[in-house]
């Protein structure tokens, strides 16, 4: 769905400003390399998009300035117009407030926009560096990471580190407020312009010192909460076992158990919340009332009039507020900023899996088949170009040479090669050729082939236009079409969930046949398959690629009776160090 | 798939009646404590005025102590001060208390309801629907009523005093101030026209985001294979960017929203400076009250607009609570025979079962029958996709019939209720869950037993020597936060729960199929012992087990069309003959 026809148009306002373009930036404007910090990492993002950086503090500036100013308008207002009784200024005095507001009001709105445009600009930047890390053809190395990891950093992790530009948006605004304030006060009177910035910033000072221990009390109860959520979702999922097991109330009870921690945990949190808050209400408002009092002082003695002293009271009130905001952006933007950013470097720093080789060599595309030989100790297996090999082998060994063949995992001491071209011998190791034309040539069909969203058809053509019949007559595939209710039409649901095991394992294989690769390598692919269905495929599919390489890794003997030749591979005795995770 | 529903204000009010009874007296006594503490805020601003008419008293008359009155004046502050933010801490405990309280009953009640519901309701709506329910929807809840809370009772006692203060200072004042109102109720409503779907919108761009994110990860093998990267890197930058295109739209509703609140503390300001001129003009007010009134307003600013913000907040939480009231307005129509009955030698009796995964569709099952004598074994075989599956599920009663029934030593298991019936059935299916749990507690889900009994069922499906090597044995954490146990382990660990259940009919649904030759061997011996001496019903398509089966079953198109022991059947030469001949060329029988 092309942007521009968003559901729902009409919810939007005629013709914003400030608008992101229809399509998305191609340009990465944060860089990472091996020297890059978590720290300089935040910092490169906050200052990732300057054009919208800088009028946004601008204008959020203003607008402290503007929010600054209101009380020393309001206070001119009863000193010089309410108090004398003159409307001539009365009227002025509401003139300017107007402005004032006007200025506030249209700083806030654009600075608040254009600022949260660059925000979501370099938040989209950000994921998309995080995305083409993970999706990288060359894999991640290091330790494996779950799944749902990966997912939090490139969805909310990428969204935290963005939203530290919140601080050099509304950092400066806030220091404005406070100069602001100072400026006002100095022109009132010095002594009380000095008591207000220093009480301010010891205030500020005590609220980080109890922040600190809010800060864990908070953790506690994120993490309690996390822990209620986790346990809610285990046991969804494990809704069938619970059943099965006439465990309801058992769970139920183990659930509540986790909840009331949680709750435990919230009412802690919400406690030291309340109290350290309570101290800092009575420290901030004692200092307002001290400053009053000598406000007031200072106007029975004649040195500030009535509107100096409005406004001091008003000034000392308001400027709390920024002075708070700049104890809370360095909790609520930088400290969640650097964690962020700790851990999307260690996705982007991840060396990757296989390394694709400085010299690396594009295999040319062939019209024939392709040979194969795969070499280690012990080992010394040949396919012929255009021949069908069925290779039985044990799970540990199956996955070993699949991930060499599809260049997604590395060894040292087994060795895969492919023929140059149908037509020469020449014998090229796989390992020294471009991922891309590799991965051409050699296609791994991956055991519990994993499906897209969309429809079966669109899963097997992956928006190619040959005519898909006979791959899905070959992979069965017209007899999983005839029990579904949209025939190929049908949508597969979230990761194939509408289809079974068996249906999702054929589609997977069609998939590949479409692709016709010059050297298909399938991993035990008819494993949930009935044996009836199991026979037509491997006679069906083998046909399909006659004259095509065709490697199957199986101990199923359907494959075995109609290819050309059955081999086998030994056990794997020892496992190699220098292979490494390939997801 | 037919999610779960959205639940009508009306069983919302109920339901949230039902969470907060016995919680109303404190609900109550939190708000007066509230109350009472944003009345004692008042006291400042408005001793304030009181410094401030002082002052302007200077000119006219002799003040006698000016100083020790203002001491006196900063006292009585002070005080003010210190019992609103002690009053406030209280009723903030106080509140969250109650509330979280509630939160938590409300999340107990959901999780306790969805493991009561019938299975194929939470299967049907999808476990992505029901998990985001049990926890975004109790998420969001539990920070808006944190939110809501505080705000209505602190910012609306603010408000609502500001007013009585302003009235007491002068009624007059309170007037020019209700002027404005109307300005602020069209800030809420315009922005209410637009933001609620614009959220909706928000929320719904980053649930596809999180699918393509997700999608891209899980097949990350077939995206490398098939060479994707790119395609799939377009469709989750598309996603992303649509993200932002609706945070845009957001934003700019919510800058028109407080630009209109702006306006309205503008037009406050005026009308009290204007009503201040005109009462200290004619000699019916001072310039203190005037202070204290625009003082008074000023302090408004913050609570104003998050009360008005609040609405916001209320919108998202009240669509989450329509969604979790919608999982609890499900009824759990399962039978309610609770009293076990009387567990006999599990005599299976199939009468003339129908069922079709939804109205209009191919029956799945089209008048099955079938009956296995107690202590007796029935494998079932046939091609995928035949109905195998949905027969197992059927006769565990995770599935009710269309039509037909399914008797155990003559008692319907409909009749029974869920933790009745899994005592007569039991089920392991191929894909087994581990719980996020320690390993004592993923076996104590089927029974509550002692630790000897727990290592027995172990050795009896083999897993006895793994445990054992975990550095803490039965208290090894399992699953997302601990060790995660391979295929075959898991299903041992299934395994070893039936044994433990020990129901008398037994039914495994392909429960050894995908553990490849080493193991297959080990879990089939496994499988062997806990089946033996039970009823046992085994849905193989690996045909070397199910010769073992005193009988074999062949399904196709909904029915049994053939019933017979394996040697009968190969002679008979029918389907499963067929299917036995494409599973036994090239493959070594041990006893051929």
């Amino acid at each position: 769905m092309p942007i521009g026809e968003l559901p729902g148009m009409s919810l939007l306002p005629a013709r914003p400003w400030f608008f992101p373009k229809a399509e998305p930036p191609t340009v990465n404007s944060v860089r990472v390399d091996d020297t890059t910090t978590p720290r300089r990492l935040t910092i490169a993002t906050i200052t990732a998009a300057p054009k919208q950086l800088a009028p946004a503090a601008l204008l959020t500036s203003s607008h402290q300035i503007g929010e600054g100013l209101v009380p020393v308008v309001v206070g001119r207002a009863v000193d010089e117009a309410v108090g004398p009784g003159n409307p001539i200024a009365l009227l002025s005095w509401i003139g300017v407030l107007a402005l004032v507001f006007c200025w506030l009001s249209f700083s806030y709105r654009f600075g608040s926009r254009i600022g949260f445009l660059g925000m979501n600009s370099v938040q989209h930047d950000i994921r998309m560096l995080v995305t083409d890390k993970l999706l990288s053809p060359a894999g991640l190395g290091g330790p494996g990471m779950r799944i749902g990891n990966r997912l939090s950093v490139a969805t909310s992790d990428t969204t935290m580190l963005a939203t530290s530009m919140g601080l050099g948006i509304y950092g400066p605004a806030a220091v404005a407020g406070v100069l602001v304030c100072a400026v006002v006060l100095l022109t009132i009177s010095w002594p009380l312009a000095i008591a207000v910035i220093v009480g301010a910033a010891g205030i500020l000072f005590l609220g980080d010192v109890l922040g600190g221990a809010l800060r864990r009390r908070v953790g506690t109860q994120q993490a309690a909460i996390a822990d209620a959520a986790g346990t809610a979702t285990d046991l969804v999922h494990g809704l069938r076992v619970i059943k099965g097991l006439g465990a309801q109330e058992t769970a139920a009870t183990r659930y509540a158990g986790v909840s009331a921690n949680a709750l435990t945990a919230a009412v802690r949190a919400a406690r030291s919340q309340a109290r350290s808050l309570a101290v800092l209400q009575i420290l901030s408002g004692v200092f307002v009332v001290a400053i009053g009092v000598t406000a007031g002082w200072m106007a029975l003695e004649g040195m500030i009039t009535v509107g100096g002293l409005i406004t001091v009271v008003m000034l000392t009130q308001w400027v709390m507020e920024p002075i708070g905001s700049m104890a809370h952006i360095v909790n609520f933007f930088w400290n969640p900023g650097i964690a962020a950013a700790t851990r999307i470097l260690d996705v982007l720093r991840a060396g990757p899996a296989v390394t694709e080789r400085p010299n690396a060599v594009e295999l040319a595309r062939t019209v024939g088949g392709r040979g194969l030989h795969l070499f280690a100790s012990g080992v010394d297996v040949r396919a012929a170009p255009g021949e069908h090999l069925v290779l039985g082998c044990d799970p540990a060994a199956r996955s070993h040479w699949a991930g060499l063949l599809a260049r997604t995992t590395e060894s040292t001491d087994s060795t895969v090669t492919v023929t140059d071209d149908g037509a020469s011998s020449r014998e090229v190791d796989l390992a020294e050729v471009t991922l891309a034309s590799a991965r051409r040539a050699v296609l791994v069909v991956p055991h519990e082939a994993p499906l897209f969203e969309g429809s079966v058809l669109d899963n097997v053509t992956l928006g190619g236009d040959r005519p898909p019949e006979p791959v899905l007559h070959a992979a069965a595939c017209d007899q999983v079409a005839e029990m579904l209710p949209d025939g190929l039409d049908t949508d597969v649901g979230d990761q194939g969930s509408h289809l079974s095991g068996g249906q999702r394992q054929r589609v997977g294989l069609a998939r590949a046949l479409y692709a016709d690769p010059d050297i298909l390598v399938l991993l035990d692919p008819t494993s949930a398959v009935d044996s009836v269905t199991e026979d037509a495929v491997a006679r069906e599919t083998l046909a399909l690629r006659r004259g095509r390489t065709t490697i199957v890794l199986t101990d199923s003997p359907a494959w075995a009776q109609h290819a050309d030749r059955t081999d086998h591979v030994p056990v794997l005795t020892s496992s190699t160090p220098t292979e490494r995770e390939g997801r | 798939m037919t999610t779960f529903g959205i639940a009508t204000s009306r069983q919302v009010r109920h339901t949230l009646g039902e969470v907060f009874e016995g919680r109303r007296l404190g609900l109550v006594g939190a708000a007066v404590v509230l109350a009472a503490a944003a009345t004692a805020g008042l006291v400042m601003p408005n001793v304030m005025g009181r410094i401030v008419d002082l002052v302007g008293a200077r000119g006219r008359a002799v003040v006698t102590d000016g100083l020790g009155e203002l001491i006196m004046l900063g006292l009585i502050m002070v005080a003010g001060v210190v019992v609103a933010a002690v009053l406030t801490a209280l009723g903030t405990i106080w509140a969250v208390t109650v509330v979280e309280g509630a939160v938590a009953g409300l999340r107990e009640r959901l999780v306790a309801h969805l493991v009561r519901l019938p299975n194929a309701v939470v299967e049907d709506a999808g476990s992505g629907d029901s998990i985001s329910r049990a926890t975004d929807d109790v998420a969001e809840v539990s920070t808006a009523v944190n939110q809501v809370l505080p705000a209505v009772s602190g910012a609306l006692f603010t408000i609502v005093l500001t007013f009585v203060g302003l009235s007491v200072i002068d009624w007059r004042f309170a007037v020019a101030l209700a002027l404005v109102i109307p300005i602020q109720l069209l800030a809420v409503r315009l922005y209410l026209k637009r933001a609620p779907a614009q959220y909706a919108a928000e929320r719904a761009a980053m649930a596809d985001r999180a699918q393509a994110v997700l999608g891209s990860l899980r097949g990350i093998d077939a995206v490398r294979a098939h060479q994707l990267e790119t395609r799939r890197r377009n469709l989750i930058a598309g996603h992303s960017w649509r993200v932002v295109h609706w945070a845009m739209h957001q934003r700019v509703t919510n800058n028109l929203f407080w630009g209109r609140l702006n306006l309205a503390e503008f037009c406050g300001m005026t009308l009290l400076l204007l009503t201040g001129f005109w009462l200290v003009g004619t000699g019916q007010a001072t310039t203190g009250t005037t202070t204290a009134a625009v003082l008074l307003f000023h302090r408004l600013f913050g609570p104003i607009g998050q009360l008005l913000m609040v609405v916001d907040t209320w919108q998202s939480a009240a669509a989450s609570l329509r969604r979790i009231v919608g999982v609890l307005s499900v009824p759990t129509t399962a039978g309610d025979q609770a009293i076990p009955a009387q567990v006999g030698a599990g005599a299976l009796l199939v009468e003339d079962v129908r069922f079709a995964y939804g109205p209009g569709q191919r029956p799945t099952l089209d008048g099955l029958g079938l009956a296995i004598a107690s202590g007796c074994s029935l494998a079932v075989v046939g091609a995928s996709g035949a109905g195998k599956s949905t027969l197992a599920a059927i006769i565990a009663g995770l599935r009710p019939p269309d039509d037909g029934r399914v008797l155990v030593d003559g008692i319907d298991l409909r009749t029974l209720d869920g933790p009745a019936r899994s005592r007569i059935v039991g089920l392991v299916t191929q894909e087994s869950h581990v719980f996020a749990a320690t390993v004592r507690d993923n076996l104590t889900l089927a029974a509550a037993v002692d630790d000897d009994t727990l290592w027995r069922a172990l050795s009896r499906v083999g897993a006895k020597e793994w445990i054992e090597a975990l550095p803490d044995g039965l208290d090894e954490m399992l699953g997302a936060h601990g060790v995660t146990p391979s295929g075959p382990q898991a299903q041992q660990l299934a395994l070893a729960r039936l044994d433990l259940l020990d129901p008398p009919v037994v039914i495994l649904d392909e429960a050894t199929a995908e553990a490849g030759s080493v193991n297959a061997a080990r879990l089939d011996a496994a499988a062997r012992t806990v089946t033996s001496g039970r009823t046992t019903i085994m849905i193989a398509h690996r045909l070397d087990q199910a010769r073992t089966a005193d009988a074999i079953a062949h399904v196709a198109d909904g029915r049994i069309t053939e019933l017979g022991s394996h040697d009968e059947l190969v002679a008979a030469g029918g389907r499963y003959a067929a299917l036995w001949s494409a599973w036994s060329r090239g493959r070594r029988q041990p006893d051929e």
